[in-house]
C-alpha cells in the first residue's frame, strides 16, 4: 500500500511556535493535497496506492500503457478538500469511507510518503502493517535545529545560529545584516512559512515585531538563521537506512530551486559525482546516516546540499526524514532504464481559463506533437499528474493548476526540444506558463 | 500605485516583462508566477515602499485577486496609518 500527505511539514510543526510571515494560498493547498498521486512511481505490479482523490482514468491508463502497474481507488476519499490539516490520514482515522475496507487489503504493509501521527491508528483501523520510527524521533529529526546541530556533531563547517525569542532574533540579525542578508528558517519549514530572506534592518525589525506580537500571546520561538550563501548550484541525495541501520545511496539529484520552492531535478552528469566521491561527499552522507540510526530514525532520507559561487561544497543543509521529489524522479529513471537517456522532472505551473479541459486532451496534445513518451520512441514528456491540473477547476474564472512532468532525453538540447513543444501545448489548449 | 506594484512584481520576479503584460485587471497570484514564499517578499517590499502595515493573520487572499483590488486596499491602509 502507498499513499501520503506532501505538506507533511505542517502536520508535525509544534502547534506553540511562532511563525514566520506567511500566506497560505488555498488554490496551492489544494494542489498539494492531490500531490499523492505521484506516488504510483513507487508501487510494484501487485502494489496498491490510495490517492486522495481518485486519479484520472486516462492518466492510469496511460501510465499502465507506459509500463506502470498499479491499481488505485476509483473513488474519492474526499469529495471536497477542506483544509491541510485534515489530510489523508487524518480522513481514514476519523471518517473513513465505507470503501476502504474493501480496497485496502488487510495484512498489508503500508509505505508512507512520511510518517505521520495517524499511521498507526490507521494501520490498526485496517489491518495493515507499517514500520516507522517513533513520531518524536520523525518530528526531531526533521526540525531545521537538528540538520544545524547534525554539522556540529560531523565536524562540517556550521553557520547557523538558532534563536529562541524574537529579542534574540533581533540582536543576532542585526550582526549577521552587517556582512550581508539573512536566512530566517522556520523549524520545521512549513510550506508558505519556511524561509525568509531578510536583507535589511527595517525588515528584520518587522519580522522581530511580528514574531513578539505572537510571543505575547503565548508563543515560544525557535528560528535558525544563517547568513544568505551565495549558492551557484543545489543538489540533493537520497538514501535509505533500514531498521538495522544499513545505509544504500539511492541516488544523487542536482536541483534547479527558485527561491528555495522546488522547480527541477535533473541527473547529474558523471564527472559531478566523480567531483563529490572527490570531495568525500558520500562518506558524510554515510555518517550522517549512522547518526540518525543512533537516533533512532530508519527509512528514506532526502539530503539537500548546495555548491558555493567560491567552490566550495555544503554537504547538509537540510535534511528530510522522508521520500522526496527527488526520489520520485528517481523511480522514473529506474524505470525508464536507458542509459542513453538523462532524465529531469520539473513542474508547470499554468493559468487554465476552459473549465471542459479533459486530461485526455493534453495526453492527444502531447501525442500530436510526438512529444508523449512512450518506450518505443527516444524520449519524450511522462506527464505524471492530472489532478494538480484540475482540482482548481472554476467554470467562472480563470485557475491554477500545476503539471509534474518527467521528461527522458538524450541530453540538454533534446530536453529544450520537449520543453518546447510543451509549451505548444499549453499555448494550443490555452493553457498560459506562469513559471 | 498600481504602477508601482507590478514594478515590485517584476522587479521580485526578475522578469522586466511582467511591466507590460500585468495590468489593473490581473491577478497578484495567478499572473505573476509568485509562489508563498514571495508574496511574503512582496508583502514586506509593499509595506516597505507605501510605509503601511498589512496584518499577515488576517489578510484576505482574496484581494490579491486584482492589481486593482490589492492597491487600493494598500491605499486605505496607507491613509489609515497617517
Amino acid at each position: 500500500m502507498h499513499g501520503g500527505v506532501f505538506d507533511v511539514e505542517q502536520s508535525w510543526r509544534e502547534p506553540d511556535l511562532s511563525k514566520l510571515p506567511g500566506f497560505a494560498s488555498p488554490e496551492n493547498e489544494r494542489i498539494v493535497s492531490v500531490m499523492d498521486e505521484l506516488l504510483f512511481v513507487f508501487c510494484r505490479p501487485e502494489d496498491r496506492l490510495l490517492t486522495r482523490k481518485a486519479m484520472d482514468p486516462a492518466h492510469r491508463q496511460y501510465l499502465n500503457a507506459i509500463g506502470f502497474s498499479f491499481e488505485v481507488n476509483a473513488f474519492d476519499v474526499e469529495k471536497v478538500f477542506q483544509d491541510r490539516g485534515r489530510h489523508l490520514f487524518r480522513l481514514l482515522d476519523e471518517d473513513p469511507d465505507p470503501r476502504l475496507s474493501a480496497f485496502l487489503p488487510a495484512g498489508a504493509t503500508f509505505e508512507p510518503f512520511a510518517a505521520v501521527d495517524e499511521l498507526a491508528s490507521v494501520c490498526r483501523r485496517f489491518g495493515l502493517n507499517a514500520s516507522a520510527p517513533p513520531m518524536d524521533i520523525v518530528r526531531r529529526v526533521n526540525t531545521k535545529t537538528y540538520s544545524a546541530e547534525m554539522r556540529e556533531r560531523l565536524g562540517l563547517p556550521n553557520i547557523a545560529t538558532v534563536v529562541r525569542s524574537s529579542d534574540q532574533l533581533l540582536a543576532v540579525g542585526r550582526k549577521v545584516l552587517e556582512n550581508g542578508a539573512i536566512l530566517l528558517k522556520d523549524d520545521f519549514g512549513v510550506s508558505g512559512r519556511g524561509n525568509l530572506r531578510v536583507d535589511s534592518a527595517d525588515t528584520l525589525e518587522r519580522v522581530a515585531a511580528y514574531v513578539a506580537q505572537q510571543e505575547s500571546r503565548g508563543k515560544r520561538t525557535r528560528f535558525v538563521m544563517e547568513p544568505y550563501l551565495d549558492r551557484i548550484g543545489d543538489f540533493s541525495c537520497q538514501l535509505h537506512i533500514d531498521e538495522h541501520g544499513e545505509t544504500r545511496i539511492l541516488s544523487v539529484q542536482r536541483l534547479a530551486n527558485a527561491e528555495f520552492a522546488y522547480q527541477q531535478s535533473v541527473t547529474p552528469d558523471p564527472a559531478f559525482i566523480e567531483r563529490l566521491r572527490g570531495e568525500r561527499y558520500f562518506d558524510a552522507m554515510h555518517r550522517l546516516a549512522a547518526e540518525l540510526h543512533r537516533d533512532g530514525y530508519y527509512g528514506h532520507v532526502c539530503v539537500d546540499s548546495m555548491l558555493l559561487r567560491g567552490g566550495e561544497l555544503v554537504p547538509i543543509v537540510e535534511i528530510n526524514a522522508r521520500k522526496s521529489m527527488s526520489l520520485i524522479k528517481h523511480q522514473v529513471d529506474a524505470k525508464v532504464q536507458d542509459d542513453r537517456i538523462q532524465g529531469s522532472m520539473r513542474y508547470y505551473s499554468l493559468n487554465l481559463s476552459d473549465p471542459n479541459l479533459a486530461f485526455e486532451d493534453v495526453l492527444a496534445e502531447l501525442e500530436k506533437r510526438q512529444v508523449l513518451y512512450d518506450p518505443r520512441r527516444n524520449g519524450g514528456a511522462i506527464p505524471l499528474t492530472a489532478n494538480t491540473l484540475a482540482i482548481n477547476r472554476n467554470p467562472e474564472q480563470p485557475y491554477r493548476g500545476r503539471l509534474y512532468v518527467y521528461i527522458a532525453a538524450s541530453g540538454p538540447d533534446q530536453r529544450e526540444r520537449c520543453d518546447e513543444r510543451i509549451r505548444e501545448v499549453f499555448e494550443s489548449l490555452s493553457m498560459r506558463l506562469v513559471n | 500605485m498600481q504602477e508601482q506594484i507590478i514594478r515590485i512584481i517584476a522587479e521580485l520576479q526578475k522578469d522586466p516583462e511582467l511591466t507590460n503584460r500585468l495590468n489593473g485587471q490581473s491577478s497578484i497570484v495567478r499572473d505573476s508566477g509568485m509562489e508563498s514564499l514571495q508574496i511574503v517578499q512582496f508583502i514586506l517590499q509593499v509595506e516597505k515602499e507605501f510605509g503601511t502595515e498589512i496584518d499577515f493573520d488576517t489578510f484576505d487572499m482574496s484581494l490579491l485577486d486584482s492589481v486593482e483590488r490589492f492597491s487600493e486596499y494598500v491605499r486605505r491602509s496607507a491613509a489609515a496609518a497617517l
